[in-house]
């Protein structure tokens, strides 16, 4: 069993030995006037504030509060040992009397967070502060009884008096005190109805239901609290005010039970918000669509989203609203609330809502994950969908391009060596014939045909030198470049670090790549004196072709099919190749292929 | 032209010789017919051609009884050269020949209606002579 649950049993465990003992107090009392009905109303009263005090407690969203319910109802059993017939455990009963009134307003205006946040809050809280400190407590010294009737007390006229009374009770405390007190403590309930009233205009529907019950709960009982107190100042009969007082301690356990009803409601509400939540997700098309699905979870037709793409450090973020629209970036309104979430990639996300949500920091920010979480999706379906588009189409240049060099050498094959070895077929019928006539000049005839035997083998290599030449099997993607660089028509200089042999076709791309470029030196670079080719290896091998030719300007003119063919060899492994050129000053081809594990 | 070798030289000709057009976009076979031509007795050259529309200027003006004409040619490919010959000169003889197989060649080639479809290696004098005899016995 876990160390939460332990503690929960031992809460529990506690509050039944305190539900015994305050259920017993009555029933032992020799002054109680209704033993049984004051330890039924003691006792449930008791359970039900420790009994929500405890659920609240273990919740982590209610812990606060939970311990606030929770020593509300230790005073409550406090202020049961005013059903005593001994002076001291009943002047105690009656001094945690008024500190439990205060402990319930304090519960009150702190749920369901257990913090007073909003400012009339707290002004009533002071005011109740106040009233008990100055009006009640300190008048302990110098009062023989304690006000009665009292529903913490059911003795009639055969209450005990107090322990703590220190002098004879002056005359102002009957007159005044009594009057002023009972008439602020009017005002301190009708402040707290008030605030709790303001909170539920104010809250959404979501959040309406955990407040209603609450603002029904006090009103009720601070109404029969404020009866109890008009019909004690107006001497009313014993019986009636016995039910009112009864009424009055009843009313606390349904304050509590209408915090239970609150926390279940928010409870229930949560779970299935966030479920619409997270399956409304895979549906939402862009930003908009999130918004509207944000709206419809917390009940807030206010939501709104902005997005921010990640950037570079230090630079401030660029808003778009839900549209996709640039915006300043969410601004905080009266009654609304900002929550900014970033995204390990920078990238960030903010929700407007009610401020009523801010009571539910956990809620809220499971909504804001989801919802970046969401947006996150989104953005890398975009990508996606872009990325494939540009595989597919590289894809298709690259067998396009091997068809077209297919085409290329069977016609370099046709019009070239297959032409003249079909010639010298002919030729050699014909000298078949003639040497049949005549043999003797036979040594001549023959040798007349080594030369054009070799023309055609020297065609032949060639051929097979532009589709994949030799030494770049045996000797490496270096020593193929310089032999690439050794047949143009410009002086080339090769420098190479640290490259040794590399994977085929790794070695491949670089060369057919570099090769390409020297060509494009050779057709276009106008003015071009010098070419530089370099490799090098840094987290990957780098391939530099430059050239000091009269340079042009890249954003005006269109990558041909060389370069895109180049750029398309390199991306098909991994790498990238960029062209970086200006008029006047050259241009400089570097492309890189990452190297494999 | 590049005249051809010792062992391929011309033979005497006469005014009753076979006069044969050759039409092929490679001048270097060009050669090599025109050393085959004049290395077969009975037939003489008379003009080479490297494209279609020459070919034809060719055969209004020499009038060539026999045409030798290379299938793969830019422009104008040979076959649609020996259509319209065949169809200004009906009684022309014509010959396809092809680096490339007879079976590797478009259908239109073997209805084009001219009297052979030739492999260019198996181009000889005794291929000549058998061609001629064969459609004038």
């Amino acid at each position: 069993m876990n160390r939460r649950a332990l503690n929960a049993l031992e809460g529990v465990a506690g509050s039944v030995v305190l539900c015994v003992i305050a259920a017993m107090i009555p029933l032992r009392s020799d002054v109680e006037l209704h033993p049984a009905a004051s330890s039924v109303a003691v006792t449930v009263t008791l359970a039900a504030l420790l009994g929500v005090g405890l659920y609240a407690w273990v919740r982590k969203s209610s812990q606060r509060f939970g311990r606030i319910l929770f020593l509300a109802g230790l005073c409550w059993f406090m202020a049961s040992l005013s059903h005593a017939d001994g002076e001291l455990p009943y002047s105690l009963g009656r001094i945690f009397g008024w500190l439990f009134e205060l402990a319930l307003v304090y519960a009150l205006l702190a749920y369901p967070t257990g913090r007073v946040q909003d400012r009339s809050g707290r002004v009533v809280l002071a005011a109740a502060v106040a009233l008990v400190c100055v009006g009640y407590l300190s008048t302990v010294p110098l009062v023989d009884q304690y006000p009665l009737p009292s529903p913490f007390a059911d003795c009639g006229q055969q209450c005990p008096q107090n322990f703590f009374s220190l002098t004879a009770e002056p005359d102002v405390i009957g007159r005044l005190i009594d009057p002023l007190r009972e008439t602020i403590s009017l005002v301190v309930y009708v402040g707290v109805a008030w605030v709790l009233a303001t909170r539920l205009v104010q809250a959404g529907s979501n959040l309406r239901r955990t407040e209603a019950p609450v603002l029904a709960a006090a009103v009720l009982r601070f109404l029969a609290a404020g009866a109890y107190g008009m019909l004690r100042e107006g001497h009313a009969s014993d019986d009636v005010a016995t039910t009112v007082g009864i009424i009055t301690v009843l009313g606390v356990s349904l304050i509590a039970l209408a915090f239970l009803v609150g926390l279940l409601q928010w409870r229930i509400y949560v779970g299935g918000a966030l479920l619409r939540l997270t399956t409304g997700i895979n549906s939402a098309k862009d930003a908009i669509d999130l918004k509207y699905l944000a709206a419809d979870c917390l009940d807030d037709p206010s939501v709104e989203l902005f997005y921010a793409d990640p950037r570079g450090q230090g630079e401030e973020p660029r808003w778009r609203d839900s549209a996709g629209d640039r915006c300043a970036g969410p601004v905080e309104k009266p009654g609304s609330l900002i929550t900014v979430k970033t995204q390990p990639d920078g990238s960030r996300l903010a929700v407007s809502c009610e401020d009523g949500l801010g009571n539910y920091p956990r809620f809220l920010d499971a909504v804001c994950s989801s919802l970046a979480a969401g947006l996150e999706r989104q953005r890398l379906d975009r990508a996606r969908i872009v990325l494939l588009r540009d595989v597919a189409a590289s894809r298709k240049r690259l067998v396009s391009a091997a068809d077209g060099a297919r085409r290329k050498l069977e016609r370099d094959l046709h019009d070239g060596a297959q032409q003249r070895l079909v010639g010298l077929r002919v030729k050699l019928e014909l000298a078949r014939e003639a040497l049949e006539e005549d043999p003797a000049p036979a040594p001549e005839v023959v040798a007349r045909f080594g030369p054009e035997v070799d023309e055609i083998i020297e065609e032949v290599r060639a051929l097979a030198h532009g589709i994949y030449p030799p030494l770049l099997v045996s000797g490496g993607l270096v020593e193929a470049l310089r032999g690439a660089a050794l047949r143009s028509p410009l002086p080339v200089s090769v420098e190479a670090e640290g490259i040794d042999r590399l994977p085929s076709d790794t070695e491949s791309a670089i060369y057919f790549c570099g090769r390409e470029a020297l060509q494009n030196v050779a057709k276009h670079a106008a003015g071009a004196s010098m070419v530089t080719i370099r490799l090098w290896r840094d987290d990957g091998i780098w391939l530099e072709v430059r050239d000091d030719g009269a340079g042009f300007e890249t954003g005006s003119t269109q990558a041909g099919s060389g370069i895109t063919g180049m750029r398309d060899r390199l991306e098909a492994q991994g790498g990238w190749l960029r062209v970086d050129s200006r008029v006047g000053e050259g241009t400089r081809v570097v492309g890189c292929l990452p190297l494999p594990d | 032209m590049d005249r051809p070798g010792p062992a391929c030289e011309a033979r005497p000709v006469s005014a009753s010789s076979v006069k044969v057009l050759a039409v092929d976009d490679q001048r270097g076979f060009l050669d090599v017919i025109r050393a085959v031509v004049e290395a077969t007795s009975g037939f003489r050259w008379a003009g080479g051609a490297t494209s279609g529309a020459d070919a034809l200027t060719e055969a209004d003006l020499n009038h060539p009884d026999l045409v030798l004409i290379d299938v793969e040619m830019p422009e104008m490919n040979g076959v649609e050269v020996a259509r319209r010959l065949l169809t200004r000169y009906p009684g022309m003889l014509v010959a396809l020949i092809s680096a490339h197989r007879p079976d590797e060649l478009p259908k239109a080639a073997a209805e084009s209606g001219v009297g052979a479809i030739l492999p260019k290696e198996n181009l000889s004098p005794a291929w000549l002579r058998g061609f001629w005899q064969e459609h004038h016995s």
